[in-house]
């Protein structure tokens, strides 16, 4: 269990729900997307989407490290390398999408659930706890954290009257703080293990 | 048509991918998967050693092979090496020749010793003032590796005596001198050294087994403490813990006896370092310029110690449940780093292009220079991996020589 949360937190973390609010509230206004928007299908459908992505990637991290032939220990420390970009990006704006980002067609696919959710670093993240805690364990961790995430979000509006447009952007490059200490506790946990 | 804030970003990805890709996670590789070739090439270490023992029962220390020269140089720590190395041959793999050998090493041993105030120390030449704690330790690992492989007693009462070396030159904190100066009748207290201790501790754990109710524990209890709490400070290493197969030897030595919490995590930690040598190995053998970014190979001394180490905290693994989450990494660290040791060894094809083919067939060679202990580290890796596969727990043979 302890295990299962301690991936938890780190995938959550990679999702950065905070850095997402303002993108979610901006594609989720009425008329931006239409029917979906109106019948408040925009979160939901991307909270679902990108636990699908992240589930298949569950499934996928073991076949895919040994195509790539690098052990999950190894692996650790590009993970952390690769959610570098995010964390540097939420530590600067406190934003994981800029809000011009989801004048899309679709924003609830692209680039709320891809890659705003479900993107190179929660993806590297989701194969590294599978390969260090095993499928099930990344599994259940990968349903808790969207859950989380996703309920973080559909609080969004409420969170950003309550608190205020500049708490949520604290909230978001803290987030970007919480990245970068996951991605160093990843990295020296693959170089401390067998 | 793609913004350009898209395509910018998308090429920045494809850059870091790449950067990861070659310098953090290249990819890996493990020489050679076949148990039956890797353990070929163990009996190939142990036949360069045996075939490579000079008359007088020392063996050739280092050899080049583009000159086909033999330099004038010796060390009696690594012929104590070498010589418990073919005991365990002798032991594991039934290798008679290997028997022979060692004996002959250690009738050297015996001409080489010095005796004073009750013990007796390996101290050849013009070290005979000052005989090195290491050299006497694993003389008494080589004794105690020939008592396990033939159950024969006679070398007890000279076990003991080199043992009483070890124990004069301990200190109160577990740790060791190095040597003891006869000619001030003093122990050199301001000498230190990384792997003495190791072997020291090693030895102790050995002479309890074999004399059990001597008092022999409580001296090795006390260097397994000196060596997992304060041993990493005194010799300054900078990245702790040392990659030390000597503690690694110890520990699955001392196992039975119960180990503390903080020294089943030492070893814990110990067993980490080990696996991560290897895998930064495996990254160097698995592409081009895998050997670029992870710098030159380890020469085989090295890489088997690996081995050595990783068999022997595996074995601490299959003893203590506390451990027991590192087991199945560590047989696949063991399988990898065996694979690479048997992948780079020099085979008889090779060695026919050489001056001497019988100093190079079983060898491995660093820069064009193969040392002795190169096949003996080599080999006990190995050998130990190959047991750690095949789950055999205990590192004594289960039947003897005679």
């Amino acid at each position: 269990m302890t295990e299962i949360l301690r991936a938890a937190v780190g995938i959550f973390a990679t999702l950065a729900p905070f850095g997402l609010i303002p993108a979610f509230l901006e594609a989720s206004r009425d008329g931006r997307e239409g029917d979906d928007a109106r019948a408040g299908r925009t979160l939901p459908l991307a909270v679902i989407t990108a636990l699908i992505v992240l589930l298949v990637a569950v499934l996928l991290a073991d076949p895919f490290l040994g195509f790539l032939d690098v052990s999950a220990e190894n692996f650790q420390a590009g993970a952390a390398v690769i959610m570098a970009p995010l964390a540097f990006r939420l530590l600067w704006s406190g934003r994981s999408l800029g809000l011009s980002e989801v004048a899309t067609s679709r924003p609830w696919l692209l680039p709320l659930a891809i890659p705003g959710l479900a993107g190179p670093a929660s993806l590297a993240a989701v194969v590294a706890f599978s390969g260090r805690y095993g499928e099930a364990d990344a599994a259940a961790a990968v349903a808790i954290a969207i859950v989380a995430a996703g309920a973080l979000l559909y609080a969004g509006g409420f969170l950003q009257r309550a608190l205020g447009e500049l708490a949520i952007g604290v909230l978001g490059r803290l987030s970007g703080a919480l990245i970068v200490a996951i991605a160093v506790e990843l990295a020296v946990d693959g170089i401390r293990s067998v | 048509m793609i913004a350009r804030g898209t395509l910018l970003s998308f090429g920045l990805w494809i850059v870091l991918v790449a950067f990861v890709r070659v310098v953090v996670v290249p990819p890996e590789s493990c020489g050679i998967e076949s148990e039956e070739r890797i353990a070929e090439a163990a009996a190939s270490a142990a036949a360069w050693m045996t075939r490579n023992q000079n008359p007088d029962g020392t063996y050739v220390y280092l050899y080049y092979n583009e000159s086909d020269t033999v330099p004038i140089a010796y060390n009696e720590v690594r012929h104590a090496g070498v010589t418990m190395s073919l005991y365990q041959a002798a032991g594991r793999l039934g290798d008679r020749e290997a028997l022979a050998t060692a004996d002959n090493a250690l009738a050297w041993m015996e001409e080489n010793l010095v005796r004073h105030d009750g013990w007796a120390a390996l101290a050849p030449g013009g070290r005979a003032d000052r005989p090195a704690l290491g050299a006497s330790a694993l003389m008494v690992v080589s004794m105690a590796e020939r008592r396990l492989a033939t159950a024969d007693t006679q070398y007890d009462g000279l076990m003991r005596e080199v043992g009483r070396y070890l124990t004069t030159l301990q200190r109160d904190d577990g740790g060791f001198h190095v040597a003891w100066q006869i000619g001030v009748d003093a122990p050199d207290t301001v000498g230190t050294s990384r792997f003495y201790p190791g072997e020291a501790l090693w030895a102790l754990a050995l002479l309890h087994e074999a004399f059990p109710g001597e008092g022999w524990d409580s001296h090795a209890r006390d260097a397994l403490q000196f060596v997992t709490t304060l041993r990493d400070d005194v010799e300054d290493v900078d990245f702790p813990p040392l990659a030390d197969q000597w503690a690694a030897y110890g520990l699955a030595e001392m196992v039975e006896w119960g180990l503390t919490d903080q020294q089943i995590d030492y070893a814990r930690d110990l067993a980490g370092r080990f696996g991560l040598l290897v895998r930064t190995a495996s990254q160097r053998e698995g592409s081009w310029y895998g050997s670029l970014v992870r710098g030159e190979d380890s020469r085989a001394s090295g890489v088997g110690t690996w081995a050595e180490g990783l068999a022997s905290l595996w074995r601490v693994a299959a003893h203590d449940d506390r451990l027991a989450d590192i087991k199945n990494k560590t047989e696949e660290r063991l399988h990898c780093v065996a694979g690479i040791l048997a992948d780079r060894q020099f085979d008889a094809e090779e060695a026919a292009d050489y001056g001497t083919p019988g100093l190079v067939e079983g060898a491995w060679f660093h820069d064009g220079e193969t040392r002795m202990d190169d096949q003996q580290h080599a080999f006990s890796g190995i050998t130990y991996a190959l047991d750690a596969l095949a789950e055999h727990k205990m590192r004594e043979p289960e039947e003897t020589l005679e």
